[in-house]
């Protein structure tokens, strides 16, 4: 089910952070470091935006040898055009209604 | 030692997310590796664990380990009950007083419930109590791992535990209230069993034992 709410904080950041380049894949390390949400926000965030369409993964071959895959990050039109909507908004009382 | 530790949260949470979510465990798994090499393995796993726990209510497969869990612990005070039961004497429950109505009031009178004749009984009858304890230990285990033949299995052999205590203790003429515990124990073990048996099979058709849907 759909639910009209507004952006939380940690929501924007990650929306933020993402559409500064958003054609770039992004992984969750780097995304953790540059918004600085920690893992159990971060992730359960991902899922769920991810469930909505709002952000894509896929899985990416190491850069390094030994390490495993990666899971890469990054907006769709619907998370950019929710991340545009939401863009320098200075606080939570002027978000408009979106949906997440 | 921290690095282990991480590892066992890390196997935590990827539990917690369970088949729904497990392209995301290997999501968080691999980036843990990551989080090693930044020497902060425990804050990544601990979060992920965090995560994954406010994930688990969230969806079915989630409830229903949540409902699992918690009807494993309520399984374990009816044994140690029992298990107490057992070193505080026999029969366990009224034990030193006059039946059970005597050990709530705490007034009742001693009384020797086992006499002359039939305390040749004592020793099989704590046996059938030991092995009634044993399998409401057991119990927990199974149920956990949703091995549904064990579980029956081991169902039956407490409701014959429980079934041969009662006759016993009516064939001794011995005070049936201490009956009422491990037949509660029974009745509660078995109903909760079977709302559980009901919900995973709704949730996880056709999935062998242990296994998470797809």
């Amino acid at each position: 089910m759909v639910r009209n709410r507004r952006p939380s904080k940690q929501m924007l950041s990650l929306l933020d952070a993402l559409s500064a380049k958003p054609h770039e894949w992004r992984h969750g390390y780097d995304i953790m470091k540059e918004t600085g949400l920690l893992s159990g926000t971060l992730y359960p965030l991902l899922m769920r935006m991810t469930d909505q369409g709002l952000v894509e993964a896929e899985w990416h071959e190491p850069a390094q040898p030994g390490k495993p895959p990666r899971h890469a990050y990054r907006l769709t039109a619907q998370g950019l055009a929710l991340a545009r909507e939401t863009a320098g908004a200075p606080s939570v009382s002027q978000f408009k209604e979106a949906t997440v | 030692m921290t690095a282990n530790l991480a590892r066992a949260l890390m196997t935590l949470a990827e539990a917690c997310l369970g088949g729904r979510r497990r392209e995301w465990s290997a999501a968080m798994r691999a980036e843990f590796e990551f989080a090693i090499d930044e020497g902060k393995p425990l804050t990544f796993a601990a979060g992920c664990l965090i995560g994954a726990l406010r994930e688990m209510p969230k969806h079915a497969e989630g409830r229903f380990r949540l409902a699992s869990h918690a009807v494993v612990l309520g399984l374990f005070p009816a044994a140690a009950l029992l298990l107490l039961g057992t070193a505080t004497g026999f029969p366990f429950l009224p034990s030193g007083h006059a039946g059970i109505s005597g050990w709530f009031a705490a007034s009742g009178a001693p009384a020797h419930l086992l006499t002359p004749w039939n305390r040749g009984f004592a020793p099989a009858l704590a046996v059938l109590i030991w092995a009634l304890v044993a399998g409401h230990l057991l119990m927990p285990w199974f149920v956990l791992e949703r091995n549904w033949d064990r579980v029956a299995t081991l169902a039956r052999v407490n409701a014959a535990a429980t079934i041969s205590l009662f006759l016993f203790t009516a064939a001794l003429f011995l005070d049936m209230a201490f009956m009422v515990l491990p037949v509660a124990a029974l009745v509660v073990e078995l109903s909760t069993i079977w709302f559980l048996y009901q919900w995973q099979a709704q949730l996880f058709t056709g999935a062998p034992p242990g296994a998470s849907p797809a």
